[in-house]
């Protein structure tokens, strides 16, 4: 039982005769408190807060086979204190989802003939890995206060100065601030990832014990409305893909498959458990159980010289190409069609979009746009200045695949080359759409 | 002679199996710890001579009140003694061959220190759990009331499993205590099984996108490149470092020296495991080491991760026991 306390950093003090106060629990000095964590449309006081996670933990530590009630010495105060307290909230409030461990216990100790469960060692260490878990989560400041401040008072951009470029990412990360700007809360978002990955594993080995699983989901209260996190984590992920100019389609990968892996399945979970209320109300959920991650932008052909204009002055070079390739995938799609309506003036539009985009550095994925129509815009224009513009940005990029392959050594080099601007121009999925 | 090379001791007739002693404590010591499996719970290690260094250590102890064995995990930068080895507390619970080992997880401040002083620290870790396992380490780390180990008692074996920058720290104290005049049967005593170890060097970058938890994200190592600055225990880690040169030459010297006594150097020669995905570390091989088949579909991070479809680290830890 000292573990299960120390663990969560917390003292208890069980009275020898029933009282005013049936069980009072205080917070080991610790500041901030992962207690502190608030989500909305809550009725519970921090005390209640703490009494409802601490009997939530015996409880799970009871059906993991990991302390037997029946054999500590404070189980008779324990009874009375939790009989109090689950009175004291009363029927109605005891139906909470997050009071499920409470609700659980306190059927477990009114049950004269409960037995020691049998052993069962996987439930056994898989509630100690949960223990060593929640004490990392508590003993990490910086994890603490990141969760608190998802919770509270981040809105999309709170961290986008500290995403400009990896060297503010850096400092942030490793001294709270960039310049003299404190970075609230966002150091320890790493290891909130860490800290779910490490959950979303533990829940997983104990799918099939409901009792287990869904007292564990309701106990980590730290990891409560995950989707918040994710939101804030996306942001992240988004503004890290734009500070190479060489797409990092192998690192998007990996935080698709993250997302896939951790957020989606722990998402899903909360939200059946009706555990995904944030005190937050400047994000809300959307209405996607899965929303994907938008690596671009839309935006709507008349807008799009002012937007990347805009983009190139806050220095955000490669957004601005994305911006670009995205608007000419759409424009290549309608002319495509076949559409009556997209014709000529569609792919002169097109290839002015391309010039700006080798103007940009993306030289490959301008000539792979532009090449499909180079003989439609010479039957059209022959000789004139539309159709040599769409000439110069193929030979611009032969030339740079030349000088590529006399530069670099082996095939692979050229295979390469060409991958990433095929991949330029078929990978983007997904689209934010901004309002004109 | 088993797999990995190097004899075992012999402490008990071929062919016999060993079975642990019976729980350590009578039921009414501990009326509330199970009395039906082969270790205490996980609780925190209390060493007598931290000086603050290993403090957050966790240590899984058998209720074997004589153990043969102690396995030893030290993690790599920026790990952590539960993080890291998240899955080996519960895998050593069901090997029934682990049932007589002591099982510590050191924790230490990996980012913020040098090789060299993570290395003092655990070669008195080491000293300690060589020379006085009970009185320094043990003891204090059992649950209350449960019957001290007695202060002659030895491990026989004592496996030291370290990941990424913790084989580095293994390897200097391990090295400085050679140099201390280990003793003979003390050294043939230990053995280590490394994953993706970073003693031939790292890509600084890399290490630190891993060791944060940011290798999920798109930029990881650039903002690891970016973070190198921050970390000045990272210069040790680094290819062609002065503290791996060093390492690298003591390894080879001690051996040397071994060699020329007819001693055994099994303490000296590791069994690495590399990832097949990593690309955090320097994958050549170390001195003499013994070089197993890579791990599949693994990076640097999750090598020592194992899970219900990836059981490599239990099993070559488990045939080696």
């Amino acid at each position: 039982m000292t573990r299960l306390l120390d663990c969560v950093k917390l003292a208890l003090e069980l009275p020898g005769a029933p009282g005013p106060n049936p069980l009072a629990i205080r917070d080991q000095p610790a500041a901030p408190s992962a207690w502190e964590i608030n989500f909305t449309g809550l009725f519970e006081t921090p005390e209640q807060v703490r009494t409802i996670g601490f009997l939530g933990l015996v409880e799970l530590a009871a059906s993991s086979g990991y302390v037997d009630l029946a054999a500590w010495e404070g189980t008779p105060a324990l009874i009375a204190a939790a009989g109090s307290f689950g009175e004291s909230l009363g029927s109605a409030r005891l139906d909470e989802p997050r009071l499920l461990g409470v609700r659980r216990l306190l059927a477990r100790l009114n049950d004269p003939h409960a037995a020691r469960p049998p052993l069962d060692q996987r439930a056994y260490a898989n509630f100690e890995s949960y223990l060593g878990l929640t004490r990392s989560v508590f003993d990490d400041p910086a994890a603490v206060e990141a969760l608190i401040f998802t919770h509270s008072q981040w809105k999309p951009g709170a961290d986008a100065a500290a995403l400009l470029s990896p060297r503010h990412f850096a400092e942030a990360l490793a001294t709270d601030h960039v310049g003299a700007v404190r970075m609230r809360g966002f150091s320890g978002v790493p290891r909130c990832l860490e800290a779910i990955e490490w959950l979303v594993s533990l829940l997983e080995r104990v799918r099939d014990r409901t009792d287990l699983h869904d007292v564990m989901l309701a106990n980590a209260r730290w990891s409560h409305a995950v989707w918040m996190l994710r939101e804030r984590a996306d942001e992240w992920a988004v503004a890290m893909s734009e500070w190479s100019a060489a797409r990092d389609f192998e690192g998007e990968a990996r935080w698709v498959e993250f997302r896939k892996r951790v957020f989606r399945p722990l998402d899903a979970a909360q939200r059946t458990l009706a555990l995904d209320r944030s005190e937050n109300v400047s994000v809300s959920p959307g209405l996607e159980d899965d929303p994907q991650v938008a690596w671009s932008i839309e935006v709507p052909p008349a807008s799009i010289d002012a937007r990347v204009a805009e983009m190139l002055a806050a220095g955000r070079d490669e957004a601005a190409r994305r911006t670009l390739r995205v608007c000419a995938r759409r424009l290549s799609a309608r002319i495509d069609s076949g559409a009556p309506a997209y014709g000529i003036t569609e792919v002169e539009r097109l290839v002015a979009l391309a010039s700006r985009l080798a103007e940009l550095g993306d030289a490959d994925s301008a000539a792979a746009f532009v090449a499909p129509y180079l003989s439609m815009l010479q039957r059209s224009y022959a000789g004139g200045a539309v159709a040599a513009a769409a000439l110069q940005l193929i030979a611009q990029s032969r030339r740079d695949e030349l000088t590529q392959a006399h530069a670099a050594d082996a095939p692979a080099e050229r295979r390469r080359a060409r991958t990433i601007t095929r991949q330029a121009e078929e990978a983007e999925p997904v689209s934010r759409r901004e309002a004109t | 002679m088993a797999k990995d090379g190097v004899s075992k001791p012999r402490h008990r007739p071929r062919g016999q199996r060993h079975k642990p002693e019976a729980p350590a404590a009578p039921a009414d010591e501990h009326p509330d710890l199970r009395d039906d499996l082969s270790h205490f719970p996980l609780a925190s290690l209390r060493w007598r001579r931290d000086e603050g260094f290993f403090s957050s250590s966790q240590t899984m102890l058998s209720r074997d009140r004589a153990p043969r064995t102690a396995i030893v995990f030290v993690h790599g930068w920026g790990g952590s003694a539960l993080a890291t080895w998240e899955a080996f507390p519960s895998a050593l619970r069901e090997l029934r061959e682990a049932a007589d080992a002591d099982v510590f997880f050191l924790d230490y401040p990996s980012t913020k220190t040098s090789v060299a002083v993570c290395a003092g620290e655990a070669r008195e870790l080491l000293l300690d759990l060589l020379r006085a396992p009970g009185k320094n380490l043990v003891n204090a780390s059992l649950p209350d009331g449960t019957t001290p180990r007695s202060e002659g008692w030895r491990y026989a074996r004592i496996w030291l499993v370290a990941h990424s920058m913790g084989a580095v720290v293994v390897r200097r104290a391990l090295l400085d205590l050679d140099r201390a005049a280990l003793g003979a049967p003390e050294a043939e005593s230990l053995r280590l099984l490394f994953f993706a170890p970073a003693h031939r060097g790292s890509s600084l970058p890399h290490l630190v996108a891993s060791g944060l938890g940011l290798e999920w994200l798109p930029g990881a190592s650039l903002a690891g490149r970016a973070l190198v600055t921050y970390y000045r225990s990272l210069a040790d880690l680094e290819q062609g470092s002065t503290a791996l040169n060093l390492l690298l030459e003591d390894s080879k010297a001690a051996r040397e020296r071994r060699k020329a006594a007819r001693a055994a150097d099994a303490d000296l020669r590791a069994i690495v495991l590399h990832a097949r995905d990593d690309k955090v570390v320097v994958q050549d091989r170390f001195d003499d080491d013994i070089e197993e088949r890579p791990i599949a579909y693994r990076n640097h991070r999750s090598a020592s991760k194992p899970d219900e479809s990836y059981r490599r680290p239990i099993d070559e830890l488990r045939k080696r026991l």
